[in-house]
């Protein structure tokens, strides 16, 4: 008999994300100590969430896939499908990348033939020049 | 996971020769790597005609994604006692 789908994905963390997380942590804190506890909040909120609309998202498909594309560098510099989830840390919009993170992750694991956890690589500020050895480059032609 | 890594003398021409790349040509260096990861696990020497080299049976890409699989399972973890460790060390309120 299967196993039916997760109704929320299981979540492993990549040591460079745990060290991702701590210099936020220690940069947000230099301003104040609630910006740093407002990013560790909207954090795990942010995974929380996320792990449950993919999972709902997995569920629904018939290969295990998601609505999101892989991102071109991330996955070229891990050899492997890695996604990007950006989110804000702050409710009000803006077009600038302040108070915005993004999420490198892929999906692993194996129930039914679908993935069942997120596995997080990386947690940086959108604006970080460099995330990837090639993100900051245009695309030419 | 078995990786190529491009060694240029100077470190910063890592970032400066990546940088140069067009996307094609960024394809093409991760298409190399991964031909060489790939028979870096078979055991034999990679091809220098990357295109002809031979398909890998869906076993040795399944053995290498095992062995990707356990590996990265030995470097990574739940979060959980990163975050009550981070919640204790500033006096945060615990989280679910």
């Amino acid at each position: 008999m299967s196993d039916n789908p997760p109704k929320v994905l299981g979540v492993q963390y990549m040591q460079p994300a745990f060290a991702d997380i701590e210099k936020i942590i220690q940069w947000r804190m230099v301003i104040s100590p609630e910006i740093a506890e407002h990013f560790n909040d909207r954090l795990r909120e942010e995974i929380r969430a996320i792990r449950l609309r993919f999972a709902s998202e997995i569920a629904e498909s018939n290969n295990g896939r998601i609505s999101l594309v892989p991102d071109h560098d991330a996955s070229i510099q891990y050899s492997r499908p890695i996604y990007r989830h950006s989110f804000a840390t702050s409710k009000t919009r803006r077009r600038d990348s302040t108070g915005r993170y993004n999420i490198y992750f892929t999906l692993s694991g194996n129930t039914d033939g679908k993935p069942n956890t997120l596995r997080i690589y990386r947690i940086i500020h959108a604006g970080s020049i460099g995330n990837f050895a090639t993100s900051a480059q245009p695309d030419e032609e | 996971m078995p990786t190529l890594t491009i060694d240029l003398e100077l470190p910063e021409a890592e970032y400066q020769f990546a940088s140069s790349l067009t996307r094609e040509e960024r394809h093409r260096v991760a298409s190399i790597a991964m031909t060489a990861a790939f028979a870096t696990a078979r055991n034999v020497p990679p091809t220098e005609d990357w295109d002809d080299a031979t398909p890998f049976t869906q076993e040795e890409i399944d053995a290498l994604a095992d062995a990707v699989a356990q590996e990265d399972a030995g470097l990574s973890s739940d979060g959980e006692a990163f975050f009550a460790k981070l919640d204790k060390q500033h006096g945060w309120n615990p989280k679910p």
